[in-house]
């Protein structure tokens, strides 16, 4: 689970999503518990890896925030179907 | 400022539709309780919250909000994606697929539009989160209504995590309600408005 390099493009997105989650529920708690130090590392344990995860997934099929656009050789940001289409496009 | 992700918060894929389903869950997009409402409602109150991480913590939590306002839309989408007119007049679709075919638009179950009278926005910090830990519980009993008339496992899923989300959301708007309460003074914690009077204590 943590070779980031055999993951395929469904298992990176999954991986990303619920990581995407760990920060999201922990950012909510730190708003109300900033002295919380175990908090704060398991915090930025999340964004580490999310952010090795981002890299990797966005380099090979496409731009998940244009927060992490540089350089791009090619304007993808709409490339891809959108999230609300269901799976079967967008993971093809 | 806002930035967009290319990604819901928790996925959504349905692969039978379902437009009776579909219509009332559309209300947790623009019905009374729904995530239209909570994300104006939070995003409206932080510029009058005094408390500078009660004001982070409306921003943050009205900024979850529009992700579940994109996955309610998701799951109407993918609810009604494909039927011919005719199928979503048999299945109750009728005439919200004559104004709006297929369509996201915010109302309630009923088919009564948004409307910003569904929020508040007083001005007071106390009077205000009290107002966002009922509305959280007001959501979590229209996700439990919605979940009684569901059978299909792809649309509960998604569902029970907003569910769950709205009760998380109630947790911390309670203790960012404690922190508020903390600056005032102790003997006296509603004879003023902590963002508009002056404390004369």
């Amino acid at each position: 689970m943590n070779d980031i390099d055999s993951m395929n493009k469904e298992q990176l997105f999954t991986w990303i999503n619920q990581l995407c989650f760990c920060a999201d529920d922990m950012m909510l708690y730190l708003d109300t518990h900033p002295e919380d130090a175990d908090a704060l590392e398991y915090y930025n344990q999340c964004m580490a890896v999310l952010d090795k995860l981002k890299r990797k997934y966005e380099s090979k099929y496409g731009l998940l925030s244009l927060c992490n656009a540089s350089n791009l050789s090619e304007w993808n940001w709409n490339k891809e179907p959108y999230p609300w289409e269901n799976r079967e496009r967008r993971m093809r | 400022m806002w930035n967009y992700e290319k990604r819901l918060q928790y996925p959504v894929n349905i692969t039978t539709p379902n437009p009776r389903i579909a219509k009332v869950i559309m209300s947790q997009y623009g019905g009374p309780d729904g995530e239209m409402g909570a994300s104006m409602r939070y995003l409206s109150q932080r510029y009058s919250q005094k408390n500078n991480r009660v004001a982070g913590l409306l921003t943050d939590i009205g900024t979850e909000e529009l992700a579940h306002l994109e996955m309610v839309a998701a799951i109407v989408r993918q609810l009604t994606k494909g039927l011919s007119a005719r199928e979503l007049e048999k299945e109750g679709f009728g005439a919200y697929y004559i104004d709006h075919t297929g369509g996201i638009w915010p109302q309630a179950a009923g088919g009564v539009p948004f409307n910003a009278c569904e929020f508040q926005s007083k001005g007071d910090p106390i009077t205000d989160l009290v107002e966002d830990m009922a509305a959280e519980q007001k959501a979590r009993t229209t996700y439990d209504n919605i979940l009684r008339l569901v059978k299909d496992n792809e649309v509960a899923d998604p569902i029970r995590f907003l569910r769950a989300r709205e009760i998380v959301h109630f947790q911390r708007f309670g203790e960012g309600l404690r922190m508020i309460q903390d600056d005032l003074n102790s003997k006296n914690f509603y004879s003023y408005n902590p963002d508009f009077d002056v404390d004369k204590s």
